[in-house]
């Protein structure tokens, strides 16, 4: 069976929440958006599922090349502005068998099972969605997520020092590292591989995936996305400068990823270099091993 | 960047940004206006765009330089915009300055009295 997914556009509401990614590929709760909706049709029976991406379809592409992670046959289709629902009827449900309305198109504007949640509208929204929904989803169909004490979820691999505080509700999610004295919670989300510096302070907050809370930073009512700082109360954000209390790391990875590249280039190189010194040419009959491609004595 | 002053009290406004580039000049020309038997320091950030980490460090170093040691000189920030609140309340540093919401500016006594 087939279904649609529309992805929503940037919205004039939230706009801080769209600077680094389109809003299908928003992290929620350690998932993006839209795996969120394809796992969901996925259920429903559909395996072939068309997307439709009006802002920054490459990113979404890029980010869901495929959908042989779910089974499913995935298109990624590039729209000028986001279609409403009877348009996309109109111009792409032509033949073919299609899951049964409501669920043959749907705007991705909420989490599945949940429509009287909007996502995007506010802020506050955004928030308030996703403190909802964490028991929700912290419950099910999520490897090495555990629930430590009631209402503080901790994700696979999270490291956190044993002076830092937990405050329930809280969640946690995969390859998190909190450092001594943080305090985390009540109603905090940090995402994925984040870090959350000694010190620092975070409550009815959510930290994005990949971001930096530095040390001593007192972040509260916000929700912090790499460099972008949203005050959900406020309904106001801003864009950090530069990298002193919130930051993304996101550019770390890609600089550590270059330096691994490059030692992996230079490593067969360093090994012939090695291969030649006259102390190891010495002891190379000792060892058991292969070295440079060739058995040892 | 105005300066205006009022009996004992100092405003100063017309602060567009606090950068790296900016910060010095800031405060250079801060310490340059201030007199002696000063009382209050306010700094009206209405027009602030640009705040980075150097120019938090400028705010903090005013600080230190008016209400530190023996001249404890209050210093007020009026105006703010939310985005620049939240700047300063991440780096912790309300406690330090008093900030006021552009809403409810009171008109302090000591800014009356010559």
């Amino acid at each position: 069976m087939k279904g649609l997914l529309i992805c929503p556009e940037q919205k004039w509401e939230t706009p801080g929440l769209s600077t680094a990614a389109p809003l299908s590929n928003v992290s929620i709760l350690g998932k993006r958006l839209l795996e969120y909706w394809i796992e969901h049709l996925y259920s429903l029976g559909a395996r072939e599922i068309q997307v439709l991406a009006a802002d920054r379809p490459d990113e979404v592409r890029a980010a869901f090349p495929d959908g042989l992670r779910w089974g499913v046959a995935l298109t990624i289709l590039h729209e000028l502005k986001e279609l409403s629902r009877e348009e996309v009827i109109k111009k792409y449900k032509h033949e073919g068998n299609w899951l049964p309305a409501p669920h043959d198109v749907i705007v991705i504007d909420h989490l599945p099972g949940v429509p009287m949640l909007p996502l995007f509208r506010s802020y506050r929204d955004f928030i308030t969605t996703q403190l909802a929904m964490m028991h929700r989803f912290s419950a099910k169909d999520r490897i090495g997520l555990r629930e430590v004490i009631p209402g503080v979820w901790i994700g696979l691999h999270a490291s956190i020092a044993k002076s830092a505080r937990l405050l329930s509700p809280c969640w946690i999610g995969d390859h998190v590292f909190i450092d001594h004295h943080a305090v985390v919670g009540p109603m905090a989300i940090i995402d994925n591989r984040s870090v959350v510096e000694a010190g620092a302070e975070i409550t009815h907050s959510i930290v994005g995936p990949d971001t930096l809370v530095g040390k001593c930073a007192l972040l509260a009512d916000s929700i912090a996305h790499g460099s972008t700082l949203i005050n959900w109360r406020l309904e106001s954000w801003m864009q950090l400068a530069d990298p002193f209390f919130v930051s993304s790391l996101i550019k770390e990875n890609k600089r550590a990823g270059k330096a691994r590249s490059l030692l992996a280039a230079l490593r067969p190189q360093a090994l012939a270099k090695l291969a030649k010194l006259p102390w190891l040419e010495a002891r190379r009959e000792s060892f058991p091993w292969k070295f440079n491609g060739k058995a040892g004595a | 960047m105005e300066i205006q002053r009022q009996g004992r009290s100092l405003t100063i406004g017309g602060i567009r940004e606090l950068d790296t580039a900016s910060a010095k000049r800031f405060q250079f020309e801060i310490y340059r206006a201030i007199p002696a038997g000063l009382a209050m320091v306010e700094l009206d950030l209405a027009e602030l765009e640009d705040l980075d980490s150097v120019g938090l460090g400028a705010l903090v170093s005013l600080y230190c330089m008016l209400a530190g040691q023996k001249r404890q000189i209050r210093v007020r920030i009026i105006n703010a915009q939310p985005a620049v609140r939240q700047a300063i309340e991440l780096a912790r540093l309300q406690s330090f300055f008093e900030i006021v919401p552009a809403e409810i500016v009171p008109a302090a006594p000591a800014l009356q009295t010559s």
